[in-house]
């Protein structure tokens, strides 16, 4: 049997402070769900009212995380992989498919579905990189035009048009 | 049990339409591919793939997402066995015998028993769903709310049980399920709840567009992290088994399709837990289990086995009692939903005709997987050397098309987008996302059978402790809740006392 090292010495705290905060927030929650359970009503003359499982919910939510929250710093919890943060690169990655697709709900109703998924297409190629720009065009083509072509003509399946009367 | 039989066979004659069959190819080639696909697993290929369907009928469009289901089950095991890489969770425990195989020369072997093995488990499964159609639905007839509530409860405290060693977490996440089925206009009052005034949500989030955000657009944010490299996968050679090799299967796909029905049967166990099972079976009854882990068949033929086995059998409970025994199968049921049908009981007295022509289709699928997949592997390895810039655009593209077809409103894009948020956080901070889904599913179907449970008591709860069936329900399920809470303590004291 070997000596411990320094690092087997020290106290093993598998409920780091995002892990920690994250059950706060979560408690946070479950005290305002608490609130809207008891406004809708917890019973009515007809049984259980509209607030009856969201409070359950809520206690359920509150309780679990308030436990995760006072859970003892550096006793054992359960394994957790403490690399929260993605590389740079995977966040701008992230952040931005996030909000390509948050701008193509956007617009969706708007440019109509062609013109958007064009644009869609274009922006997720230029954000991920792409060694293949010829398989890029033509997804990008077939993903537009190709797509709304099957979905409406073949599948009876309405897509948004453009709201100035083309595409 | 005639009765079965004749009206599998009327099933049969509607399942063997060359539309229908056409519909089932396309399903299970789509489904392998869903399933070869790393980053996109069966749930999230399912609820993508649900707008195909939308024009089709009931019948072609169940038939069709059935094969999606199925089909995404099997793909997950070209990339275990070629790459190192489960296409869907149950196919994980295939990557410790089916690549060593792959790396030993016998990657052919190890595809073709996951592919007989497959067969064979999803068939005996199937022939279980026949046989116990009529009876389970007869039982499932007579159930009255109190029975129905009872039985959802005890598929939630299954659920749970499965957390391992993030009970807590488990719970959590089932809680946020429940907060997410609330969303809406309350069934009986009217009331909204959590709607924050928004009219596109007096109707309830979207199970199909939950799912599509938490498993599709949730898995591909994960992939976004990591620059990915595509896999260089393994040769095949020959599909020819040896005769050692088959006689070494022989068992495994026996024992690997009884623990894949049985555990099929009971909802919320998830397909893991019965290719797990299997595979440490075959491990412990083996005489040399030092094999396992260097490319054994065995743990390719058991588990494999299992998971098609326990994908068709999950399927028994949505049938007759309208109950989803995983989160896929809850896209069937939206599926279903969709269509005006509801499963369940009624389904075989309302329209037997769609539901034995889905049952008969499942042997038809079965069959086509068979046919499709041993002789189509180099085309399914081309499928894995997608550029994942490509690939990752495509699912969110296709989330996008999907949320807005199901209401023809971009609510459920931001549904979708919200959701895929909390899957990713969710998958960041170790908390199961499966749970959440489950839950949010049952939720609804909980709250219908409480509320008319009190109705007819007068709101007295003592009506679930007084109808038999349903106390011995509850009993169930609190036990296996403190066991699974106590199992779990002792795992943590255990881990506490060695540090």
């Amino acid at each position: 049997m070997t000596a411990p090292t320094p690092t087997e010495n020290a106290p093993k705290q598998t409920l780091g402070p995002i892990q920690r905060s994250v059950a706060a927030l979560l408690t946070v929650c479950a005290v305002l769900l608490l609130i809207e359970a008891f406004d809708l009503g917890y019973m009515s003359p007809l049984g259980p009212g509209a607030g009856f499982f969201l409070l359950w919910a809520a206690v359920i939510i509150g309780v679990t995380s308030a436990t995760l929250v006072a859970w003892p710093a550096g006793k054992d919890l359960e394994p957790v992989d403490e690399e929260y943060w993605p590389e740079r690169i995977g966040a701008v990655r992230i952040v931005g498919a996030v909000l390509i697709v948050a701008c193509a709900a956007m617009a969706l109703e708007w440019l109509g579905y062609r013109i958007t998924m064009l644009i869609f297409f274009a922006a997720m190629f230029v954000l991920f990189g792409t060694r293949h720009p010829i398989v890029a065009i033509l997804v990008t083509l077939g993903g537009s035009f190709g797509v709304y072509e099957v979905f409406t003509r073949y599948l009876f399946t309405p897509l948004p048009l453009s709201s100035f009367g083309f595409f | 049990m005639l009765e079965s039989l004749d009206l599998l066979y009327e099933g049969m004659k509607i399942a063997l339409q060359p539309s229908n069959i056409i519909f089932a190819f396309i399903g299970c080639a789509l489904g392998t591919a869903v399933g070869v696909l790393p980053g996109i697993g069966p749930v999230a290929g399912t609820a993508i793939l649900l707008p195909i369907s939308f024009a089709l009928g009931p019948i072609p469009s169940i038939i069709m997402l059935a094969a999606i289901y199925y089909g995404a089950m099997y793909g997950g095991t070209i990339t275990s066995v070629l790459i190192n890489v489960p296409g869907e969770a149950a196919s994980a425990v295939t990557c410790i015998d089916g690549y060593q195989m792959a790396k030993n020369g016998r990657a052919g072997a190890a595809l073709t028993v996951a592919a007989v093995g497959s067969f064979i488990g999803g068939t005996v499964s199937i022939v279980g769903l026949v046989l116990l159609a009529i009876p389970m639905a007869s039982l499932g007839l007579k159930f009255g709310p109190p029975e129905f509530f009872a039985l959802l409860v005890l598929g939630l405290s299954l659920v749970v049980s499965m957390a391992g060693n993030s009970i807590r977490k488990t719970v959590i996440s089932a809680g946020i399920g429940l907060v997410i089925a609330m969303v809406g206009l309350d069934p009986v009052a009217g009331d909204q709840r959590l709607t924050f005034g928004v009219i596109q949500l007096y109707d309830g989030i979207s199970i199909a567009a939950l799912a599509m955000g938490i498993f599709g657009v949730g898995e591909v944010l994960q992939n976004l992290e990591r620059s990915s490299r595509q896999a260089e996968p393994m040769k095949v050679t020959s599909l020819r088994m040896t005769r050692q090799e088959v006689k070494s299967s022989v068992m495994p796909v026996v024992r690997g399709t009884g623990f894949g029905f049985v555990m099929g049967l009971i909802p919320g166990l998830g397909s893991l837990v019965p290719t797990v099972t299997s595979y440490m079976t075959e491990r412990n009854m083996s005489k040399t289990p030092e094999r396992f882990g260097n490319g054994a068949i065995e743990g390719v033929a058991g588990p494999e086995t299992a998971n098609n086995a326990h994908a068709n059998a999950a399927l028994i409970p949505l049938f007759t009692l309208g109950i989803p025994g995983s989160p896929t199968v809850a896209v069937l049921m939206g599926a279903f939903i969709m269509h005006g049908l509801q499963p369940g009981p009624f389904l075989f007295t309302d329209h037997p005709d769609i539901a034995w022509s889905v049952i008969a289709s499942l042997y038809v699928g079965n069959i086509i997987l068979l046919i499709l997949n041993l002789p189509l592997i180099p085309m399914w390895v081309k499928i894995v050397k997608i550029p994942p810039a490509v690939l990752n655009t495509c699912i969110l593209a296709f989330c996008i098309i999907g949320s807005y077809s199901f209401k023809g409103s971009t609510i459920d894009i931001w549904v979708v987008l919200g959701a895929g948020i909390l899957g990713y956080v969710m998958r960041k901070l170790d908390y199961p996302v499966a749970p959440l889904v489950l839950t949010a599913v049952l939720a609804g179907l909980i709250e219908q059978s409480l509320r008319q449970s009190l109705e007819i008591s007068n709101g007295d709860f003592m009506i679930f402790v007084t109808h038999p069936i349903s106390a011995v329900l509850l009993l169930i399920s609190a036990l296996v809740f403190v066991l699974s809470t106590r199992s779990v303590m002792k795992n943590v004291q255990g881990a506490d006392s060695e540090t």
